[in-house]
C-alpha cells in the first residue's frame, strides 16, 4: 500500500477554508499577496491598478474556493486567476504606461547581480543602471500582454517553464518560444537606448 | 547588444520593485472591508433579481414575451435594488417570505442554506438536550470604567 | 319657540337622567378610547411581529434562547450581547423556518450584537428615540421562555445614564413594560411600529427594562461597516460643575487629560459646554451620553461659551485609550458567512 502523500501547508489551509475557517483563507492571502503583487505589477506597471486587481483576484479566489478540487496546486490556481484577470484588465484598459514604484526595495543593494552590474570604477555606471531599468520598463510595456506575462513569470519571478505552462494553459514549447521572441524584442528596444547613450 | 544573460539579470532585479511592507499589512484589512461591503451589496441585488423573476414566473408568458421583457427586467432590477439600498427607513414591513425555492424562470442558480438538513439537526438536538437558558439579564454586560470623555 | 320654556329648576328625574346620560357618554368614550388603544396596539403587533425572531444558540454556559429583530431587508438583525455576542451555532426561527446566522459585530460596551442571515427578510424601520418623552406609549414584542411571540405594552419611565451607581456607555431608555426571560434583544417600539430601542436588561425582576436607543445600535453598525470594529472617540476632557451656568448648561471644562484632542483643537479650561455634535448639553450626564456617539477620526462640532460668548469649534476625537483595547480584545467577528457545502 502506497504511503499517503505529505499534506503540505496549502492543502491544509485550503481544506480549512472550504470548511468555513476564515483565518485559513486569510493565511493564504498573506502568503500569496507579495508574489502575486510582483506578477500583477510587472504586467500593469501601475500601483493603483495592481492594488485593485489584487483585491479582485483574492475576492474571486474566495468566491470560488469551494469549487477548487485540488487538481493543481493552490499556487498554480491562484496564479492562474491572477494572470487571467490581469490580462483581461489590460485588454480593456489599453496601453497606458506610468512610472515604476519610486521606492525600490533597499535589499537590492545586497543583490549579487546588482553588485555585478554596477561593480566598476566608473561612478556613472549606477546612474546608467537606473535609466536602463526605466528603459527596460518602457520596453516591457511595449510587449503584448501575453509576452509580458511569460517574461514576468520566468525572468522576474523565476518560475519554471512547466509551471508557467500550467498557469497559462499552454504547452511548454509555446512558453519557450514566447520567451525567445519577447527577449529579442526587449533587447532590440534596449539596444536603441544604449546606442544613443554611449 | 545586451546578451541574454545580462538581460535576464536586469529583469531579475525588477523583483525589488515592491511596495513597502506596510502595504501588505493593510492589504488584508482592505480585503475584509471589501468582503463586508460585498456581502450586503450582493444580497440587495439578489433580492431585486428574485422579485423581478418571481413576478414573471407567476405569469403565463410565452418565450417571446420573456425575450421582450428581459431588457425591462434588467432596468427594473437596477432601479429596485437602488431603492432597497437607499430607502432603508421608509420601507414597509413586507410579508415574511421563506427563502425556499421559487422557480426562477431564467435558470438562475441561487445558493441557499440547506434548511431541511438544518431543521432536522436542530430538532434532534432540541429533544436530546436540556431546556435552554432564557435570556433577560438583570444587569448590563459591562459598565463604563471611567467618567471622563 | 324656545325649548328652554318650562320650569327653571330641573326635576329629580331629569337630573338623574342627565347624570345617567353623562356617565354613559363618558363610559362610551372611555370604552371607545380603550378600543382605539387596543386596536392600535394590535395593529403595531400585527405589522411588526414578522420582523421579530427567536434566537437559539450555545455559549460557554450551554444552550440559550433570546429574541432579535431584522433591521434591513437583507437579513441584518439586532439582539443583545448576552444572546448573540459570544455564542455559536446561532439559529434564527421565523415562523416555521429556521436560518443559520453569523455574527457581524458585537460590542459589550453598549450591549448590542449584530447578526446576519442570508435571506430576504421583513424588517422594522428605525424610529427616533429622542422623540420619546416620559409617559410616551411603547411596546415590545418578544419570545418569552418557550412561549410563542408575545406583545407587551407600557410607557417610558425616563432616561438613565446609570444604574445602581454604575454608568452605562450611553443613556438608556427606562421602559415600564413587563419583560420576561427570553426577551433579551427584543425591539422597543413606538406606536408607529418603528424600532426605537433594543432590550438590554430588566429592572426589578422584570417589571421594567432598560433599552439601548436604536441610534446607539446604528452607531455600532455604522462603525463596523466602516472599520470592522467599534471606534469610540475620545476628547480627553475632565469636567466639573460650572459656577455660573450658561444657556442652561452647568458643565465646565475643568482640565484635560494628557494629549487630549480637545485641548489641541482649541478648548480651554473654564469653557462651558453647550453642544456636542447635535446633542444639547445641560448636565454632565448629557456629556457622557453624547460621548458615546463620537467616532475616532470623525470631526465633531462642539459649541462652548467662553467669557459670555458662544464659540463653535471643530474637534477630531482620538481613539479612546482604554476602550480601543477593550473592544480589540473581543474575538474578531466572522464577518464572512462561511457555511459552505462540501
Amino acid at each position: 500500500m502506497a504511503e499517503p502523500a505529505p499534506v503540505n501547508e496549502d492543502t491544509e489551509l485550503v481544506a480549512r477554508a472550504q470548511a468555513g475557517d476564515p483565518s485559513a483563507f486569510d493565511r493564504l492571502v498573506v502568503k500569496y499577496s507579495p508574489r502575486l503583487y510582483g506578477l500583477v505589477y510587472n504586467m500593469t506597471s501601475n500601483h493603483e491598478d495592481t492594488n485593485d486587481l489584487m483585491q479582485d483576484i483574492f475576492a474571486k479566489a474566495y468566491r470560488s474556493i469551494k469549487g477548487f478540487r485540488g487538481k493543481s496546486s493552490f499556487y498554480t490556481w491562484i496564479h492562474s486567476i491572477g494572470v487571467n484577470m490581469t490580462i483581461n484588465f489590460l485588454k480593456k484598459r489599453g496601453r497606458r504606461f506610468q512610472m515604476s514604484l519610486d521606492d525600490v526595495d533597499a535589499n537590492i543593494q545586497n543583490d549579487k547581480e546588482f553588485i555585478e552590474l554596477t561593480a566598476t570604477s566608473n561612478p556613472v555606471r549606477e546612474a546608467d543602471l537606473g535609466e536602463l531599468q526605466q528603459k527596460l520598463n518602457e520596453a516591457m510595456m511595449k510587449l503584448s500582454n501575453e509576452h509580458r506575462a511569460v517574461v514576468t513569470m520566468f525572468d522576474i519571478q523565476g518560475m519554471p517553464h512547466a509551471e508557467i505552462a500550467k498557469i497559462l494553459g499552454i504547452s511548454e514549447g509555446t512558453v519557450r518560444s514566447r520567451l525567445f521572441y519577447a527577449h529579442r524584442q526587449l533587447q532590440a528596444h534596449l539596444e536603441e537606448f544604449r546606442k544613443n547613450n554611449i | 547588444m545586451l546578451d541574454d544573460n545580462e538581460l535576464q539579470k536586469l529583469l531579475r532585479l525588477k523583483r525589488y520593485e515592491q511596495p513597502s511592507p506596510e502595504y501588505f499589512d493593510k492589504f488584508l484589512n482592505e480585503f475584509h472591508r471589501r468582503q463586508r461591503a460585498e456581502m450586503l451589496r450582493r444580497s440587495a441585488w439578489r433580492i431585486a433579481w428574485d422579485r423581478v423573476t418571481a413576478f414573471f414566473s407567476e405569469q403565463t408568458v410565452g418565450s417571446f414575451a420573456y425575450a421582450a421583457a428581459t431588457a425591462l427586467v434588467l432596468i427594473v432590477a437596477g432601479i429596485t435594488s437602488l431603492n432597497i439600498v437607499t430607502s432603508h427607513h421608509e420601507a414597509v414591513i413586507a410579508q415574511a417570505q421563506p427563502v425556499s425555492a421559487q422557480p426562477f424562470g431564467l435558470n438562475t442558480r441561487v445558493h441557499l442554506p440547506d434548511f431541511n438538513e438544518l431543521s432536522n439537526q436542530t430538532a434532534h438536538s432540541a429533544t436530546a438536550s436540556l431546556r435552554p437558558r432564557y435570556v433577560m439579564d438583570a444587569r448590563p454586560v459591562s459598565y463604563e470604567p471611567t467618567s471622563s470623555f | 319657540m324656545s325649548w328652554t320654556r318650562g320650569p327653571s329648576v330641573m326635576s329629580p328625574r331629569r337630573v338623574f337622567s342627565c347624570a345617567f346620560l353623562a356617565l354613559a357618554c363618558a363610559h362610551a368614550r372611555a370604552q371607545g378610547n380603550s378600543d382605539a388603544l387596543t386596536q392600535q396596539v394590535r395593529a403595531v403587533f400585527e405589522r411588526a411581529q414578522n420582523a421579530v425572531v427567536k434566537i437559539e444558540a450555545e455559549d460557554d454556559h450551554g444552550k440559550l434562547s433570546g429574541t432579535g429583530f431584522f433591521v434591513d431587508p437583507t437579513g441584518t438583525l439586532y439582539t443583545c450581547y448576552s444572546v448573540g455576542g459570544e455564542s455559536h451555532d446561532i439559529i434564527i426561527s421565523h415562523g416555521n423556518m429556521k436560518y443559520p446566522a453569523t455574527r457581524l459585530a458585537a460590542d459589550p460596551r453598549s450591549g448590542i450584537a449584530i447578526l446576519k442571515v442570508e435571506a430576504r427578510t421583513p424588517f422594522l424601520p428605525a424610529g427616533k428615540s429622542k422623540e420619546l418623552g416620559v409617559a410616551s406609549m411603547i411596546m415590545t414584542i418578544g419570545y418569552p421562555m418557550d412561549m410563542p411571540i408575545t406583545p407587551n405594552f407600557g410607557c417610558v419611565g425616563g432616561w438613565n445614564i446609570k444604574f445602581l451607581d454604575r454608568y452605562f456607555a450611553t443613556a438608556h431608555i427606562r421602559a415600564n413594560v413587563p419583560v420576561q426571560r427570553g426577551e433579551g434583544g427584543a425591539p422597543l417600539l413606538n406606536m408607529n411600529g418603528e424600532a426605537v430601542g433594543v432590550l438590554i436588561c430588566s429592572l426589578e425582576n422584570g417589571s421594567g427594562a432598560f433599552a439601548l436607543p436604536i441610534e446607539a445600535a446604528e452607531k455600532v453598525r455604522s462603525d463596523f461597516m466602516r472599520f470592522g470594529e467599534v471606534r469610540p472617540g475620545w476628547l480627553g476632557i475632565k469636567f466639573a460643575e460650572a459656577e455660573k451656568p450658561f444657556d442652561g448648561s452647568s458643565v465646565q471644562v475643568d482640565d484635560f487629560v494628557k494629549n487630549a484632542p480637545a485641548e489641541k483643537y482649541g478648548l480651554q479650561r473654564g469653557d462651558i459646554l453647550l453642544r456636542v455634535g447635535d446633542a444639547k448639553i445641560t448636565s454632565p450626564d448629557d456629556v457622557l451620553n453624547a460621548a458615546f456617539y463620537l467616532t475616532a477620526g470623525d470631526e465633531v462640532p462642539i459649541t462652548i461659551a467662553r467669557n459670555g460668548e458662544k464659540i463653535e469649534l471643530k474637534v477630531q476625537p482620538a481613539e479612546h485609550p482604554e476602550m480601543a483595547h477593550a473592544t480589540a480584545a473581543l474575538p474578531m467577528p466572522p464577518g464572512i458567512p462561511l457555511r459552505m457545502n462540501r
